[in-house]
């Protein structure tokens, strides 16, 4: 890895070159990040990354861009804010800009972002993973396949504001994937900063999968209909924190919510509570600082039912006579450059009281869900949408987990299924996968009279 | 130069804004990317490819209210070799007409029962969606060796024996082909050296060939058919999709249709999905009308549903009309996730036979 003090000498000339342009950030990753896949219950690869990338901001009378720099050298740096500036130069000033962050503060302290045992684990890795793999077979898994990723990054940020902060931070996610047969499977996730736990985590996502993957064989085509659904917290966080993800200054402007005009309105019952937390511990969006230099904070998204705000960075504040939320980012949007945005860091659902067996009591036709894929939406402004659950779905029958179900889709509205959420469970996990790409701190939630529908031929 | 390109943006706009006022479209995205890449691939056996790469791709996302209703829609166009395309009087055109298309269905689409199955005609937007998702995914050999399992997933394919089995009816023959010139997954050697050449996935309702890397197609004893794509020089190549298409027939669009004494034209669809086994789908329609007696009639559907399994769906195409229209898409696959530039397409027109409308509304 470049050493801190190269990186830092590269930032302050970036620094120096971008601010002869006008308002500049400079965003330093210098990472170190390994992958070991497993397909058919082997490790098929270990893969290594180590790279240095520079995200660059210059506003410019209102004009803003950004560039990306991997690798940066002083000729590159050069060659790309020269041809930036004048790109910037061209444009017209952006609405979704107004100025950096002028107030400096003291970063947030944030628990459990490095661990330092991330150093040695590129060589424990594969035996874990082998671990991990072995605890699905010993649940009943015939075959195996996974993604584990785990890494080391040092963040640096300079802005022409006078902020320079920087700190390292490790992190790791496991999926893996049991299958009894090609129709019977199950997922079992493992996500954290913290190397300590991480084995056990793993081990156990190992298990989770084989004993889904398990109770799954035999399954029936499922009968479309209403039902009540107990989601998995993988089900939730994808479920309800695509509609919390939402709240997000840029994709309501874009027509892009359905939490559009919503602000202050009552979206669902007493028991749900929904924060940004970028300050979360263990928790793979947390930072002591954005790109802006603000600390990170606790944001209210949900509260009591209600919605409370959404997220901002100094610009988009501004825009709405709020304060900023300290989720400034350079991030992908869509399609070409990266943005400067607003970007969550960890979606955290408050618990409820519920237990697991608390949530499947209620004797009402019920579909307990493990996992899903593929959300999309007819229209993000309503909130219509479908999305396919994969691997373990089952009846619920008297109160337990009963016959194994497959083929069907959830077909519903975000906030009609935010309306009728009945209950959380009371034991949050974080996931982040594939599917959901914004860590989310969230339990079971059962939530009542869900749409499923099936293929008609 | 930029400023070039971002008066074209401006001027796509400026048409937008002229046609329709802030009321009646109240949001629109309008992107676009243009990309250069040089690539030089070598290997221990010799090879040694170089290649210089553009790619334009424009992406716009627009919400159009009407009377009724609202109605958003995603739009993408792209080609490489240059973006000329971006410029051409008719690409600005083709796009207020998608805007008033979507604004028409806002104002007029009524939701409708369908008890009995109706006939379907689907345009080139929906063949493509169709034979990107219910052919080309499961098509591919490392899905069905099980190396995507974790994530992107396996494929129905794994039941099947490539050369023998019908996978749909005689009218369905689905190719994909990366030297389409100018296309959007256009290349001539894949990224492990091998010369491209046209895959004929489905030929006449029969599984014909997988999409292989040299790594799948070792394992199972054949040799790579050139679908070996990167996303970047530190990514795996794997096997993926170029051009996928729903092979033209010989009818015309008309012919089609005018042998429906009752269904439905579904041109362009809005949410779609498919399980990981890429076996049960689902497509949305946008722009809907009633077809009776053989005419295309003025009655809007709103957002009729075809939700159909792959074999459902390919068992119930009894003709293809002619022409062709791609549609550029990124296509997703693999972890670390590596979204591939594509086209797929379709003909003019695709009949689909006694189709049980699916779905509910929201």
């Amino acid at each position: 890895m470049m050493k801190h003090q190269e990186i830092q000498d590269l930032v302050d000339y970036t620094m120096k070159v971008a601010s002869a342009k006008g308002d500049s950030v400079v965003q330093a990753r210098n990472v170190l990040e390994h992958q070991i896949r497993i397909s058919n219950s082997e490790i098929d690869i270990f893969k290594q990354w180590n790279y240095t990338v520079f995200d660059i901001f210059v506003a410019i009378d209102g004009k803003i861009g950004t560039t990306e720099i991997l690798s940066p050298t002083r000729k590159l740096i050069d060659e790309e804010i020269s041809r930036l500036a004048k790109l910037v130069q061209s444009l017209q000033p952006s609405p979704l800009y107004s100025g950096l962050q002028e107030e400096l503060k003291q970063p947030t302290k944030v628990e459990q972002l490095y661990d330092k045992r991330i150093r040695d684990f590129p060589d424990q890795a594969p035996d874990v993973v082998t671990a991990a793999l072995n605890a699905a077979q010993e649940a009943g898994a015939k075959r195996t396949a996974g993604s584990f990723f785990f890494n080391e990054t040092y963040n640096l940020v300079e802005t022409t504001k006078g902020f320079s902060g920087d700190y390292p931070e490790s992190a790791y996610r496991m999926t893996l994937r049991s299958f009894v047969d090609p129709e019977s499977s199950g997922q079992g996730l493992a996500v954290g900063r913290t190397i300590g736990t991480a084995e056990k985590d793993i081990v156990q996502a190992g298990q989770d999968s084989g004993e889904i993957a398990l109770q799954a064989v035999g399954g029936k085509q499922g009968k479309a209909g209403v039902y009540d659904l107990v989601l998995h917290p993988t089900v939730a966080a994808s479920i309800l924190g695509s509609l919390a993800g939402t709240a997000n200054p840029l994709l309501l402007m874009m027509g892009m919510s359905p939490l559009k005009d919503k602000i202050g309105k009552k979206l669902g019952p007493d028991s749900l509570s929904v924060w940004d937390d970028g300050r979360k511990p263990n928790g793979l969006g947390s930072a002591p600082f954005d790109v802006e230099g603000t600390p990170t904070q606790k944001s209210p998204i949900f509260q009591n039912g209600t919605l409370q705000g959404v997220i901002h960075n100094a610009s988009t504040a501004k825009m709405m006579q709020a304060k900023t939320t300290g989720n400034c980012s350079i991030a992908r949007f869509g399609i070409g450059t990266k943005m400067f945005i607003p970007s969550l860091s960890n979606l955290v659902f408050e618990p409820g009281d519920a237990s697991f067996e608390e949530l499947l009591e209620p004797n009402r036709p019920t579909i307990y869900i493990t996992s899903n894929w593929y959300l999309r939406y007819t229209s993000r402004l309503e909130g219509s949408f479908s999305t396919i659950p994969r691997d373990g779905m089952f009846l619920i029958e008297n109160g337990e987990i009963g016959q194994s179900i497959q083929k069907l889709r959830i077909s519903d509205n975000l906030l009609r299924m935010v309306a009728n959420i009945e209950a959380l469970g009371k034991s949050p996990r974080q996931i982040r996968w594939w599917e959901v790409t914004t860590p989310t701190f969230i339990p079971f939630v059962r939530i009542k009279d869900a749409t499923m529908t099936a293929a008609t031929q | 130069p930029s400023e070039t390109k971002l008066n074209r943006i401006f001027e796509v706009d400026k048409t937008l804004t002229s046609t329709f006022n802030s009321d009646t479209l109240p949001f629109r995205l309008l992107t676009l990317a243009l990309e250069t890449s040089k690539k030089l691939i070598a290997n221990n056996e010799g090879t040694q490819v170089e290649s210089d790469y553009s790619l334009g791709r424009y992406l716009s996302i627009f919400t159009a209210k009407g009377d009724k209703d609202i109605e958003q829609r995603a739009i993408s166009h792209g080609a490489t070799g240059g973006w000329e395309w971006f410029t051409d009087p008719l690409f600005i055109q083709s796009f207020v007409d998608e805007a008033q298309d979507a604004k028409i269905v806002a104002d007029n689409a009524k939701a409708m029962t369908f008890n009995k199955p109706v006939d379907f005609i689907v345009g080139p937007e929906v063949a493509g969606i169709i034979s990107h998702e219910n052919c080309g995914h499961p098509s591919e050999a490392d899905r069905v060796q099980g190396r995507e399992g974790m994530n992107a997933g396996e494929s129905f394919w794994m039941d099947i024996d490539v050369g023998t089995t019908r996978v749909g009816s005689s009218a369905v023959t689905i190719i994909d082909d990366p030297t389409i010139p100018k296309s959007g997954g256009f290349y001539l050697y894949d990224d492990e050296g091998v010369k491209a050449r046209p895959r004929y996935l489905i030929k006449e309702g029969i599984a014909n060939e997988m999409f292989h890397d040299r790594l799948s197609a070792g394992r199972v004893g054949v040799k790579s058919n050139g679908s070996s794509r990167a996303t970047n020089y530190n990514r795996e190549p794997i096997p993926r999709m170029a051009n996928t298409y729903i092979a033209p027939g010989d009818y015309s669009k008309e012919e089609l249709v005018e042998d429906i004494k009752f269904g439905i034209y579904m041109k362009s669809f809005t949410e779609w999905n498919i399980d990981d086994r890429r076996y049960q789908s689902k497509y949305v329609g946008s722009y809907a009308r009633l077809i009776r007696d053989g005419e295309i009639t003025d009655e809007l559907v709103r957002r009729p549903v075809l939700e159909l399994t792959s074999r459902g769906l390919f068992d119930a195409v009894d003709a293809c009309s002619k022409g062709f229209t791609p549609g550029q898409a990124i296509c997703g696959k693999s972890d670390p996730s590596q979204g591939m530039p594509v086209w797929h397409g379709g003909p003019d027109a695709m009949r689909l036979r006694a189709i049980r409308v699916g779905g509910v509304s929201t």
